[in-house]
C-alpha cells in the first residue's frame, strides 16, 4: 500500500512512471510482479481519492 | 431828519416786501434743521457754495400742521422722507415778514420730482464709480456657503418685514432651524449709511460666527429707500468678506445696494424662502448622493454576487470535468497495463525459444553428427597444429566413440 502522506499527485506521477518503464522495457523480470502490484495499489489508492473528492464536491455545491 | 421807530421799520420791510413778493415762489434749498412742535415743522433751510459745505444762504421757514396735512393726504409718505435734515428740497413758499419775528418762508407744497430727479442723479453716479471700481460683481463672487443657519440680520427691531421673514422662516415645513442675530440699525433717512457701516464692522470682526448676512426692511416709498443709493455703503457691502442678501421690500425699483449685494430678493419672505431653498438644495443634493451612494453598492454587491454565482459553477464544473479527466487517465492505465504486461511476457518467451534454438544449434553432439571430429590433448580442445608436438599423444572424440592416436607430424594450415 502507499505511504500515508501519498498525494494524488505523487501518486499519479509514480504510476505514470512504472507504465513508461514497462514501456521502455527497463523493468527486470524479478522487479515485474513488485511493480505491477505497486501499481495496481497506486490505482486503487486514485480511484479512491477521486471517488472521495467527487462526493465532497458534490456535498459542497449541493443539489 | 425822518425818523422812524424799530416798529415802523419792520413793518415797511412788510409792506415792500407784501407788495413786491405778493405770491408764494419756488425755491431750491436744503433742509438744514428741524424741530417739530404740536404738528408745526420749524425748519433751518440752506443753500450751500457749489461743490463745498459752506452756506452761502440761509432762512427759517415753518410748515404749519394744517398745511402738513393737506400736503400728507397728496404726497403721504414721500412728504415724510423730503422733510428731513439733509435732504435738498424744492419748495413753494410764502415770504413773510413779521415785525416781531422777523423774516420767516411759509411752505405751502414741495416738489418730490425735483428731489428725485436730484437722488437719480446721484444714484447713477454711485453706480458710475462702483462700476468703475468694479465693485458691482465683487460680493456676488463670495462664496455662497451649501448650508445657511446662522445669520446675522441687518435691519431695525419693530421693521415689520423682519417679523415676517422670521415668520417665513420658521414656517418652513423641512424642519430647519436658524440662529438670527439681530444687527439693529435705522432702515431709512440718513442716518441708515452710518449705522449700518457701524454695524456691518460689528459683523465683520465676527465674521466666522455667521454665514451671510441680511440687509431687509418692508416696504415703504420710493423716496425712503434712496439712502441705500450711499456710495460708502455700497462700497463696505460690495468688499464684505461674506455674502449678503438684500430684501429691501419693493416690488418695482432696485436699490444701487440691490445691485452690489451677493443676491437680491425682493422682500424680506423672499430673502426666508431664499434661506430654506438653500439649505433644500444642499439637503436634496445630499439625499440624491446618499440613495447614488445606495444603488451603487447594490449594483456592486449585485456584480459580486453574480460573479461569484459564476465562480462556483465553474468550479463545480471544473472539479468535475477534472475527476473525470482523472478517472479517464486510470482507466487508460488500468487497459494499458495488461497489454504491456502480455507484451511482456511475449517478448520473453519468444527470447527464451530463440535461446533454446541457439543453444540447441551450438550443442558439438550435434556437430559429431554430421560427421566432425573434436581433437583433445590432456582433456583440452586443439584448434591449431601448434599445440601439439611429434609424439604427443591425443584422442579424438566421434559421434560414436574416441580414438587414442599418437601425433606423427605437424604442419601448419
Amino acid at each position: 500500500m502507499p505511504k500515508k502522506k501519498t498525494t494524488y499527485e505523487s501518486a499519479l506521477r509514480e504510476l505514470q512512471q512504472i507504465v513508461t518503464q514497462l514501456q521502455e522495457e527497463v523493468v527486470s523480470m524479478d522487479e515485474l510482479s513488485g511493480k505491477v502490484k505497486r501499481a495496481a495499489d497506486l490505482i486503487a489508492f486514485c480511484k479512491d481519492k477521486l471517488r472521495k473528492t467527487e462526493e465532497e464536491v458534490e456535498g459542497l455545491f449541493g443539489n | 431828519m425822518e425818523t422812524y421807530t424799530l416798529f415802523e421799520l419792520n413793518e415797511h420791510i412788510r409792506h415792500v416786501l407784501a407788495l413786491n413778493l405778493p405770491e408764494a415762489l419756488w425755491i431750491r434749498c436744503e433742509i438744514a434743521q428741524m424741530n417739530e412742535a404740536r404738528g408745526h415743522f420749524y425748519i433751518d433751510l440752506v443753500q450751500k457754495g457749489e461743490g463745498t459745505d459752506e452756506i452761502v444762504a440761509q432762512a427759517a421757514a415753518v410748515l404749519w400742521s394744517k398745511t402738513y396735512r393737506k400736503l400728507k393726504q397728496n404726497l403721504e409718505e414721500e412728504l415724510d422722507f423730503l422733510l428731513q435734515e439733509g435732504i435738498e428740497v424744492q419748495l413753494h413758499a410764502k415770504v413773510e415778514f413779521h415785525e416781531r419775528y422777523g423774516l420767516k418762508l411759509v411752505i405751502e407744497n414741495f416738489d418730490p420730482a425735483y428731489t428725485l430727479g436730484k437722488l437719480a442723479l446721484k444714484r447713477r453716479e454711485i453706480i458710475r464709480e462702483l462700476k468703475k471700481l468694479r465693485l458691482l460683481e465683487k460680493n456676488g463672487e463670495v462664496p455662497i456657503p451649501p448650508v445657511l443657519q446662522r445669520i446675522a440680520v441687518l435691519t431695525s427691531a419693530g421693521a415689520a418685514g423682519y417679523q415676517d421673514y422670521l415668520k417665513q422662516l420658521d414656517a418652513n415645513s423641512f424642519g430647519y432651524r436658524f440662529s438670527n442675530t439681530l444687527f439693529p440699525t435705522v432702515v431709512q433717512g440718513l442716518q441708515v449709511e452710518r449705522e449700518m457701516l457701524a454695524q456691518l464692522r460689528e459683523i465683520a470682526k465676527d465674521k466666522a460666527r455667521f454665514d451671510c448676512v441680511i440687509i431687509i426692511r418692508g416696504g415703504g416709498a420710493k423716496l425712503d429707500l434712496s439712502a441705500f443709493d450711499s456710495l460708502a455703503l455700497c462700497k463696505a457691502v460690495a468688499n464684505f468678506p461674506l455674502p449678503i442678501l438684500t430684501g429691501i421690500g419693493h416690488e418695482v425699483d432696485e436699490t444701487v445696494l440691490d445691485m452690489v449685494a451677493h443676491s437680491a430678493l425682493k422682500t424680506p419672505t423672499a430673502v426666508a424662502d431664499f434661506i430654506i431653498h438653500q439649505n433644500l438644495q444642499f439637503e436634496s443634493e445630499i439625499t440624491e448622493l446618499g440613495l447614488y451612494l445606495k444603488n451603487l453598492t447594490e449594483q456592486v454587491l449585485k456584480e459580486n454576487e453574480f460573479t461569484l454565482q459564476q465562480i462556483e459553477q465553474s468550479v463545480h464544473l471544473q472539479s468535475l470535468q477534472k475527476i473525470g479527466q482523472g478517472r479517464q487517465m486510470l482507466d487508460f492505465i488500468g487497459q494499458e497495463l495488461p497489454q504491456l504486461l502480455k507484451y511482456i511476457f511475449k517478448k520473453e518467451k519468444m527470447q527464451l525459444t530463440n535461446l533454446e534454438k541457439n543453444c540447441n544449434l551450438l550443442n558439438p553432439q550435434t556437430v559429431l553428427n554430421r560427421g566432425f571430429s573434436l581433437t583433445l590433448k590432456n582433456g583440452r580442445a586443439l584448434t591449431s597444429p601448434k599445440q601439439a608436438l611429434e609424439g604427443d599423444s591425443i584422442c579424438s572424440i566421434l559421434r560414436e566413440g574416441t580414438l587414442h592416436s599418437l601425433v606423427k607430424k605437424t604442419k601448419d594450415a
